[in-house]
């Protein structure tokens, strides 16, 4: 209420306009959403806005080869003369989009898991919670290596494997959200109007869950890119030549401590794509006041 | 009673102390696992060096490729080359004492024989069971099944066994499973410990019946790892002695600076190819095999990626009398682009081309994408995989898992080019990492047995080149260039000497340690 009293001038506020102006005033959330917009704008526009966007395909020069940081080469280049920079936007790109894919598949499926458990109790509860209680007891990066020693080892297997372990993380959270709501008056309303329970579980309980999934999605994200660098770098990286962040620091691993700029920077990319993150996650949870969301 | 006791506990500490003062000890880094160290197994590098160290055989080999006595003093070929007998020393003994004699060499060609597996191809057709007989306890008698000029260069292959030992712990697998883990050998060194992931130590045997000169290594270990910050850092900290031959130019260059090691070289008869499937599409065409020869920029890869020296053919320049003077490969886009238009493929773009390298060797990735690159310019889509080594020698062995393009370092297991030819290009070999190649052709397995049939030098070289010529003309690998052989070696180890057979060259007890 603090903040209607804050703009007495302006009555007609909208809801929005009051959640921007919230999320504008804390610091960590404005960070946390510029590092995201600047990271998710440079994926996008990568082939418009990097220096050499020919390095990102099958292309070498090896008189170019391990040139340190300069105004021609931003991050300097890797081992066979390619533009570090050009390479990092674009693995921004894999990055990006594996985490998207993982969650487009890991969230839907928990949420909807976690309303069902929620609102039904009982047998689906039973059933439910328990098999996320397992999965939940597998470690993600244990069993990614385990699929990709069965399948073929590259990143697309490892990041199936890490989407199916990571609904649990959803299921858990909107299922003791729903559990509160359930007893609540307007869904009891809702009930005794006769709406389908379809109705009650995605035009009722879910838009009240919204906020939480959504904070827990951006703290995801963070966490989701780390994973697929850390495959990665244990060598289940995508098709070379396509630039992938994880790949980088574990190739240039190899000549460290001399040519510090073919690890660190990528290393450096990672920290701050999942910081961006991390930061935007840490602010929507305080400007929703969501306390479930760790 | 008392004073015995204390006495025995007073000097344990002192004697301890001038056992450990003394040694010698080394640390060695390998690329791979040792795969096995049983004699009758053993295939690729590590497998040998461990072998090389740990067992014996009737005769080694010199830096010329010349044969010299080891568990045998000397040796008589019969005037038709059908046989060889080999006269054991009369000091020969093996790890546990126990004398050599002829029952272990009959024992151990058997062994070798039945089990079909490592060097066994080497004997195919030219000994058989029975072939070897024992004329007294230290007389043995190869009778060869056929005339095989190169047999006497394969006899080093042939690590002699305990087989009282071996017989004592046979289990219903002759002695397989004792001797994966165990050694019953005559070798120089002892197995003192082996994991299998990370590493092995062999400890000096000072009772070895040859002797050991000035300053010898007490203790080798192998650490196994292909990571070249690790050895740099390795290096840095003091626990290397001595870097594997496969460490990538920039850690010699790091290894170089640092006051404690030399760096040695030797150029090899190990020669690095790209493998080109010729059972596989597209690859099974030969304007395809000579197009991505073509688009090898040979310049490159061994003045820059990996130095190495000339490899102008499949055979090394080191195999002076049998060496086709060929001239060497070009690297002209255009016309590997004009060898495509001549192909089945003339006209097609992203023409499919499967390419493995060992993974997590950095050359071998370099020169992945320095190919992908220049295939790519000519019509090609290449996908490039890096598999870890065990996985390459298992789609080695079918035909349509073998990629179009592998690449394989191949060097002579015993020293004769028969070596080279069969192991890479007969029929027989089909199925192993050595020949991707598929190559499968009557022709060629005719030249190699006729070339192995024939006691004229003079004759078996002219074979050689018509072969050398023949496989040159269907392009059946991309010839990159021969390994120049190079190892950081701590300025305190002296020995290293290429020899043209596998690993030969890692055999401890010629080296010596030359600081106090």
């Amino acid at each position: 209420m603090s903040e209607l009293a804050a703009a007495p001038a302006r009555p007609q506020v909208s809801i929005a306009y009051q959640n921007w102006h919230r999320f504008s005033r804390n610091p960590t959330a404005v960070i946390g959403s510029v590092i995201v917009t600047v990271v998710v704008l440079t994926a996008v526009l990568a082939p418009w806005i990097a220096p050499h966007p020919d390095h990102v395909g099958s292309i070498v020069n090896f008189r170019a080869r391990h040139l340190p940081p300069s105004a021609q080469y931003w991050f300097g280049t890797d081992n066979v003369g390619r533009d570090i920079f050009t390479r990092v936007l674009f693995g921004y790109r894999v990055s990006l989009l594996l985490a998207a894919v993982v969650l487009a598949f890991a969230v839907p499926l928990g949420a909807a898991l976690g309303l069902i458990a929620g609102y039904f109790g009982g047998w689906a509860e039973i059933v439910i919670m328990r098999l996320t209680d397992i999965a939940l007891a597998i470690p993600p990066l244990v069993m990614a290596l385990a699929v990709t020693a069965v399948l073929t080892p590259n990143l697309t297997h490892a990041m199936l494997a890490i989407a199916a372990l990571w609904w649990t993380w959803h299921t858990r959270l909107i299922f003791s959200i729903t559990r509160t709501l359930r007893a609540q008056e307007f869904v009891e309303a809702a009930e005794i109007l006769g709406a389908s329970r379809f109705h009650i579980l995605f035009r009722e309980l879910l838009p009240n869950c919204a906020s939480a999934i959504l904070v827990k999605t951006s703290l995801d994200f963070g966490f989701v890119i780390l994973i697929g660098a850390a495959l990665s770098y244990l060598g289940l990286g995508v098709q070379p030549p396509t630039p992938d962040l994880g790949t980088m620091v574990a190739s240039g691993a190899d000549f460290l401590p001399d040519r510090w700029w073919e690890s660190m920077l990528p290393g450096a990319a990672i920290l701050f794509v999942a910081l961006g993150f991390n930061l935007l996650g840490d602010g929507l949870r305080d400007l929703y006041d969501v306390e479930s969301v760790r | 009673m008392r004073r015995t006791v204390c006495l025995a506990l007073g000097l344990l500490p002192l004697a301890a102390s001038a056992a450990l003062a003394a040694p010698h000890t080394i640390t060695v880094n390998t690329v791979q696992i040792f795969g096995t160290i049983d004699p009758a197994k053993i295939s690729d590098y590590t497998d040998y060096m461990a072998s090389a160290n740990l067992y014996d055989g009737l005769a080694n080999v010199d830096p010329k490729g010349q044969l010299v006595p080891e568990l045998a003093e000397k040796w008589d070929v019969s005037p038709d080359a059908a046989s060889v007998t080999f006269h054991i020393r009369p000091d020969a003994k093996f790890q546990d004492g126990s004398p050599v004699q002829a029952e272990d060499v009959v024992y151990s060609v058997e062994r070798l024989l039945k089990i079909n597996q490592g060097p066994a191809n080497l004997f195919a057709g030219v000994l058989k069971p029975g072939s070897v007989e024992a004329i007294d306890a230290k007389t043995v008698k190869f009778n060869l099944a056929k005339t095989f000029s190169p047999f006497l260069a394969t006899v080093p292959a042939i690590r002699i066994v305990n087989s009282k030992l071996v017989k004592a712990n046979a289990g219903n697998d002759d002695g397989q499973t004792y001797l994966a883990t165990h050694v019953a050998g005559a070798g120089p060194y002892t197995l003192k410990s082996w994991d299998r992931g990370t590493g092995m130590t062999v400890e000096r045997d000072p009772n070895y019946y040859r002797g050991w000169g000035e300053g010898p290594i007490d203790e080798v270990r192998f650490v196994i790892t292909n990571d070249e910050a690790t050895v740099r850092s390795m290096a840095a900290s003091g626990e290397l002695t001595m870097s594997s031959q496969y460490q990538s130019p920039d850690t010699y260059d790091a290894l170089a600076k640092m006051p404690r090691f030399k760096i040695v070289k030797g150029e090899t008869s190990v020669a690095f190819y790209l493998k080109l499937n010729s059972k596989l599409a597209p690859t099974d065409d030969a304007h395809i095999r000579k197009a991505i020869a073509l688009a090898t920029d040979y310049d490159t890869i061994k003045g820059t990626i990996l130095p190495g020296g000339d490899l102008t053919g499949p055979l090394p320049k080191t195999f002076a009398e049998a060496h086709l003077d060929s001239p060497q490969s070009k690297f002209d886009l255009e016309a590997a682009k004009a060898e495509i238009a001549k192909s089945g493929y003339a006209g097609k773009t992203d023409i499919p081309l499967s390419f493995d390298y060992v993974s997590a060797t950095k050359f071998e990735e370099e020169i992945g994408l320095l190919m992908q690159s220049n295939l790519q310019q000519v019509g090609f889509k290449v996908t490039l995989s890096a598999e870890p080594w065990n996985r390459i020698t298992e789609i080695a062995s079918k035909v349509e898992m073998t990629p179009n393009v592998t690449e394989v370092f191949f060097g002579p297991t015993y020293p004769s080019p028969d070596s080279m030819f069969y192991a890479q290009y007969h029929s027989k070999s089909a199925g192993t990492w050595a020949s991707m190649e598929w190559l499968k052709n009557p022709e060629v397995d005719k030249m190699i047995d006729d070339a192995r049939a024939t006691g004229d030098a003079a004759e078996q070289n002219k074979i050689y080149k018509a072969l050398q010529q023949k496989l040159i003309d269907d392009q059946s690998d991309a010839y990159l260039e021969t390994q120049i052989v190079r190892h950081a070696m701590d300025k305190c180890l002296d020995g290293y000497v290429p020899v043209p057979m596998q690993s030969f060259d890692y055999a401890f007890h010629k080296y010596k340690w030359t600081c106090s």
